[in-house]
């Protein structure tokens, strides 16, 4: 019969709820267990970073960015959860997470995009809380910024791309000048035979180096990198890697970079730091993770 | 399985859910009025984007003339044709170029305008800063130091600001010359004479309160369009719905105005 008998039925219900029960509570304790070696971890690594910047600090060489102790929460909730790091001079630290791991809401903090609810960020050795709009957009000049997407105006031509950063800070500098300039940045992504399309017109590798090139025209002392190769074939995504280290070489550039691309961190990364759940969790160069022994850091290399 | 709800405890929902309505309400009111506070202090501040703004007064005034002008042309043939016969029955035929132009001059031809731009630009302006936001250039824009707000709505409001009241009586010129064509369809009148009539009908309280509301109408629907636009949220389909409420909003904004001036213009 389908109902069966009702003292049984009652019994297996309640097998199945202390079991699920049971579940839940194995569950819980193995997420605190995580949550605690987590924690340890990161304070660690946070002991770990202060030091290197005390030493750094004692040598005259204060890093391009740190921060300190960056928590930042969108409603209910928390991407980061106090995040320290910091960037040496002609560096490029690349930073690896799964997706939702706060790492371009990390960056945009940098640029003042994003507003971290707690913790310091220093860039140029300026905290960027205390600054005004005038010194915050004097930090913004010194810093690049090329979007996942590249952003780049799409009702303006390639060289008005290019000349619209140098039409509002390089006022002084002449029709001749500010021509050759857009010709060198072109010249350098290898573009130069595009100057007059349009940004709809161009393939998505070529709106990524128009994109590096309109940002590296201000000359910026520290680059951020937004997923630089996402969306992009293997070989175009190696090409854009290969031109991050070219214009790091070129004119000595610190950088962070964000990607999903191993290759791309492989190639690009003078350090690594890892991600997750809005703390960072490891740090290192690609070699010394790729031998570490915690298999969640080793699933991004294999 | 939901739980069965009195009537009270629905009205009591009912309610709650009206006022959180209210308050989102008051809230976009408040962040509209506090943006359309920051073009006046925006836009006497250096560097002045001269270049953007005629290039909007190009895209707004110039690229609007066809449809205005040709609005304006059918405005004034039916105004003519369907009042010709009442008018005719008064025998005060002679007094038709009169009433075109007043009527033309005080409330059609501005509030015509602001319709179409408030269509025709507003919509453009929505979804062009939509868009903007959506695909991050407003972001990059930011980051590079620029400030945004002064690139992008200062110039637009600006140019429309500027455009309106030229389209306006561009409008009414046409609209006046379209009078006059369907004017010589069963009578005839020479051009001179149906103007002179029409100016001789106009006072300075028909001229002055109509071109000074053309003003405001051009603000709001620049203001009200980037506004929207620039403050779309995340996503392609935010990019439709600034358009659209753009529209929607410059439209209520041009009519409560135009009530407005109505009932200044009736104290003059």
């Amino acid at each position: 019969m389908a109902g069966g008998d009702p003292a049984e039925t009652t019994e297996n219900e309640e097998d199945i709820g202390a079991l699920v029960e049971k579940t839940d509570v194995e569950l819980q304790a193995e997420r605190e267990e995580r949550q605690e070696a987590a924690d340890e971890q990161a304070d660690g690594l946070r002991a770990a970073e202060e030091e290197i910047q005390r030493e750094l600090t004692l040598k005259g060489e204060e890093p391009v960015v740190v921060i300190s102790g960056v928590r930042k929460a969108f409603g209910d909730h928390e991407v980061l959860r106090g995040v320290d790091l910091h960037v040496n001079k002609g560096e490029n630290l690349v930073i690896l997470g799964k997706s939702g791991t706060g790492k371009s809401v990390l960056i945009k903090c940098l640029v003042g995009l994003e507003w971290p609810d707690e913790g310091e960020i220093r860039v140029f050795g300026k905290d960027l809380a205390k600054l005004n709009y005038a010194e915050l957009n004097e930090c913004r000049v010194r810093t690049g910024f090329l979007f996942q997407n590249a952003a780049l105006y799409d009702s303006m031509t390639v060289k008005e791309n290019l000349l619209f950063p140098l039409r509002q800070h390089k006022k002084d500098m002449t029709r001749e000048k500010k021509r050759a300039l857009v010709m060198e940045m072109l010249d350098n992504v290898g573009l130069v035979e595009s100057i007059d399309q349009l940004p709809s017109k161009l393939s998505g590798g070529q709106n990524k180096r128009i994109g590096l090139a309109r940002t590296l025209i201000l000359r910026p002392e520290l680059m951020l990198y937004d997923e630089p190769t996402t969306g992009l074939d293997t070989g175009t995504g190696k090409e854009i890697s290969e031109l991050m280290i070219r214009m790091k070489k070129k004119y000595n550039i610190s950088s962070i970079t964000i990607t999903h691309d191993m290759t791309c961190a492989k190639m690009t990364a003078d350090r690594i730091i890892m991600l997750r759940e809005g703390v960072v969790v490891a740090e290192g160069t690609y070699e010394s993770l790729e031998r570490s022994e915690d298999e969640w850091i080793r699933s991004f290399f294999y | 399985m939901e739980p069965v709800l009195n009537r009270y405890q629905r009205a009591r929902i009912q309610v709650r859910e009206k006022r959180s309505q209210w308050k989102r309400g008051l809230y976009h009111a408040g962040d509209l009025v506090a943006f359309m506070g920051r073009f006046f202090r925006e836009v006497w501040k250096p560097p002045y984007e001269w270049r953007e703004v005629l290039y909007q007064c190009y895209l707004v005034g110039y690229k609007s003339t066809f449809l205005i002008g040709l609005t304006g042309f059918i405005m004034g043939v039916v105004l003519t044709i369907q009042s010709r016969p009442a008018m005719s029955q008064f025998g005060a035929i002679s007094l038709i170029p009169g009433m075109i132009s007043v009527s033309v001059v005080r409330e059609i031809g501005p509030v015509i305008t602001a319709i179409i731009c408030a269509g025709k630009v507003g919509s453009r302006m929505g979804a062009e800063l939509g868009s903007m936001r959506v695909t991050e250039q407003i972001d990059a824009m930011e980051v590079s130091a620029v400030n945004p707000y002064r690139y992008l709505v200062v110039t637009r409001t600006l140019a429309a600001t500027l455009m309106v009241p030229m389209l306006a009586v561009f409008a009414d010129l046409i609209a006046l010359f379209g009078g006059y064509v369907a004017m010589n369809i069963h009578d005839s009148m020479t051009w001179q004479h149906f103007l002179l009539k029409a100016i001789s009908h106009l006072e300075f309280v028909d001229v002055f309160p109509a071109v000074a509301k053309t003003f405001f109408f051009g603000y709001f629907i620049g203001i009200i369009g980037c506004y929207k636009g620039y403050n779309a949220r995340r996503g392609t389909e935010s990019v439709g719905i600034a358009a659209n409420s753009a529209v929607v909003a410059a439209l209520m904004a041009v009519f409560v105005i135009d009530l407005i001036a109505a009932q200044i213009t009736d104290l003059l």
